[in-house]
């Protein structure tokens, strides 16, 4: 490969900090940066999740998480529809619910014709931040990356224990000791949005324009 | 690049009634949406200066940041690469492309990429590099540059991507943004499921996780880094931070000064190719590490600048930038930490004109989320250019008069009484407008207050003879 050495740049580097004046402090306090310490996380989640674009439904339980999702599915006149293959919250109920009748359910898309005309995908999520309202999915062999980008309509199951307060808190669940966080982590506020032509908003630009959050109280 | 004048340039900008109309709602309204979305928090100026102390700790180790970045990389099994030049830089992502047989490349928005200028250099080799951020492909198809840091194609009216969709694309004229969009999308889609190769810059990187941070409102950030089965971030070797938190704080300030959002919809976390019993993501993972000119500016004067986080908050604040637009900067970075950057990067001498094109407001500083003080840089860097320029005997000896003059009461008071009487004759309303010989460089552009009729030594006096005055507050 072209380029030069690790060691070359990094002297670089050590040379211009020798030389020059960039200093800082020896400790930053990242706490006072917290916007949410405390209070009712699934309310903080909701709202902010709304006012992002995201739609928010609640379900006591699994069996009403199924029902729910299954209504959804049929709102967006889906035909193929992508679970991911899980474990995740009511995942078993929906997959139950889905079922029989004439929608294509597919955890394992076997080509790409099936990943891309996909209408609905449905995943599970790792965490769910209550100050921006945002999702947060982490991907594994049992939860691809394809699954909530894809397809038009993205349907996310959130358990109520799932949402932490701060992004302070999900930057804490990274820290030296804690599980590792694997290849790649997303990080979901509201459906794929642009303001590139002339500042007017456009949903579904690239990734999902609709996306449904199912909060499961149990 | 060639440098050019920006003067010129930017009094034809500012004829431009199209572009003025389309830069003055773009500019306030993400400046309005900063300020609001600013508001909302509990202590925003200590979150700024919070912000400030990250960035500036992280560059005060950047050694030894960027070599654990590397060491958490190659563990992950993705592979490093060191680049002292945009040459080298281009130069291995083309050998990438090479080795891994790639020909269609998708990219998402890199200003990187853009100072390097990458696609050139891909396309020079044979590839067909596609840029994906909506308002980047439109500049692209084009063949414009980006006019704005964060919105590429904020000098561009819907009539005009429509006409240009119309020809590039083949598709209806419409002038409905949801249709032109739709239209962009059905090709855009098919480029990623077609790639062989994706490419972004880099937000933030994270040292102790060795997670590359990548933000995008689309969702082709996700297509470019998870799709393809090659991917490649190219990296300004300044964007490292240290800590997850580190990040965190950013990432608060970064979306909410940017666009006047709390989160961008995505925010993207890279951390090696993917990983084993994994169904998709890339299967090789590089990241390039740029210098390009960022060691020298780290051991100089100036390396506040290396904090920016690119949110272009600056840009949409300057009362320059909101007049003249990106382009007449003639530079991947425009308004006021371009004023900076360019001649840093690219040449001080021949970009000297652009620390001068600023009335140092200061409303950069305030609009900054880490708190670049960018009217105090600008000066240091023009003291730096005027050693040179006013280095002559003639110079010398000009300063030396002027401070003959001032430095005695008397001479002072008997040049402004001068000053006084000669102004006054050229006044009226209290403003000169048209001043001959050497004060004609000044009226030509701007007016030049008359003087006070009581000069401020006489008042001063008065107010202190004055029993009825009160003692100035400490």
């Amino acid at each position: 490969m072209p380029g030069v050495s690790r060691q070359h740049i990094l002297g670089r580097v050590r040379d211009a900090l020798q030389r020059g004046k960039a200093a800082g402090p020896d400790r930053v306090d990242h706490n006072s940066a917290r916007i949410v310490a405390d209070g009712d996380f699934v309310r903080r989640f909701t709202a902010m999740a709304s006012d992002a674009g995201m739609q928010i439904h609640q379900a006591a339980d699994a069996s009403q998480a199924a029902r729910l999702v299954a209504d959804l599915v049929q709102q967006a006149g889906a035909h193929r529809v992508l679970i991911e293959p899980g474990p995740f919250v009511a995942r078993d109920s929906i997959a139950e619910a889905l079922t029989g009748g004439d929608i294509e359910l597919v955890d394992e898309p076997s080509n790409d014709e099936v990943l891309f005309s996909a209408d609905v995908g449905i995943t599970g999520v790792h965490a769910a931040i209550a100050e921006t309202g945002s999702l947060m999915l982490r991907a594994g062999p049992q939860a691809p990356r394809m699954i909530s980008l894809t397809p038009p309509v993205h349907v996310a199951l959130l358990a109520c224990g799932q949402i932490v307060g701060d992004l302070l808190d999900w930057a804490s669940s990274h820290a030296p000791g804690k599980q590792p966080a694997g290849t790649y982590e997303i990080l979901i506020t509201g459906p794929s949005k642009t303001a590139d032509i002339e500042l007017n908003l456009v949903t579904g630009v690239h990734g999902p324009g609709e996306v449904h959050v199912v909060i499961v109280r149990d | 690049m060639k440098p050019g004048r920006f003067g010129e340039q930017a009094s034809a900008a500012v004829q431009d009634q199209v572009l003025l109309r389309a830069l003055d709602r773009a500019t306030r309204r993400q400046h309005d949406g900063r300020k609001e979305l600013l508001a909302e928090l509990p202590d925003a100026l200590g979150m700024r200066t919070l912000a400030s102390e990250i960035r500036e700790r992280a560059l005060s180790r950047l050694d030894v940041l960027l070599a654990q970045l590397a060491d958490n990389i190659e563990h992950a099994g993705g592979s490093v690469h060191w680049a002292a030049t945009p040459e080298q830089a281009r130069q291995i992502v083309v050998d990438i492309a090479g080795q891994a047989g790639a020909k269609l490349i998708v990219k998402s928005k890199s200003m990187l990429s853009e100072e390097i200028e990458l696609n050139d250099a891909l396309a020079a080799a044979g590839l067909e590099p596609v840029e994906t951020d909506l308002g980047e492909y439109i500049v692209q198809l084009a063949g414009q540059k980006p006019s704005h840091i964060v919105g590429p194609a904020v000098h561009l009216t819907t009539g005009q991507i429509a006409r240009l969709l119309q020809e590039k694309l083949g598709i209806d004229y419409t002038e409905d943004p949801t249709a032109l969009t739709r239209a962009a999308r059905a090709v855009l889609r098919e480029k990623f499921r077609a790639a062989d190769m994706g490419i972004s810059g880099v937000n933030l990187a994270v040292a102790e996780t060795g997670a590359l941070c990548t933000v995008t409102n689309e969702g082709n950030g996700r297509f470019v880094t998870s799709r393809p089965p090659v991917y490649v971030a190219v990296m300004g070797m300044e964007k490292v931070v240290e800590s997850m938190a580190d990040l965190a704080v950013l990432l608060k300030l970064l979306a909410r000064s940017a666009t006047g959002q709390r989160s961008t919809v995505y925010t993207n976390l890279t951390m090696g190719p993917r990983g084993a019993g994994e169904t998709d993501g890339p299967r090789e993972f590089h990241l390039v590490i740029v210098d390009a000119g960022r060691s020298e500016i780290l051991g100089g004067p100036f390396w506040q600048v290396l904090k920016c986080i690119r949110c272009g908050a600056c840009l949409n604040a300057c009362p320059v930038y909101r007049k003249v637009g990106g382009h007449a900067y003639q530079s991947v970075y425009p308004g006021p930490i371009g004023k900076l950057l360019t001649p840093l990067l690219d040449s001080l001498r021949e970009r000297a004109e652009l620390p001068h094109a600023s009335s140092l407001c200061g409303a950069c500083f305030e609009a900054c989320p880490v708190r670049i003080d960018i009217p105090h840089l600008l000066i240091r860097m023009r003291r730096l250019l005027e050693d040179d320029r006013y280095s002559g005997h003639l110079a010398k000896m000009a300063v030396r008069m002027w401070a003959w003059m001032n430095t005695s009461q008397a001479r002072y008071a008997a040049s402004s009484w001068m000053g006084r009487h000669f102004l006054d004759a050229a006044a009226t309303d209290g403003w000169c407008r048209d001043l001959p010989l050497l004060a004609a460089n000044w009226t030509q552009y701007r007016d030049f207050p008359a003087m006070a009729e009581t000069p401020f030594h006489k008042l001063w006096n008065q107010l202190q003879s004055d029993d009825r005055s009160q003692p100035c507050p400490e």
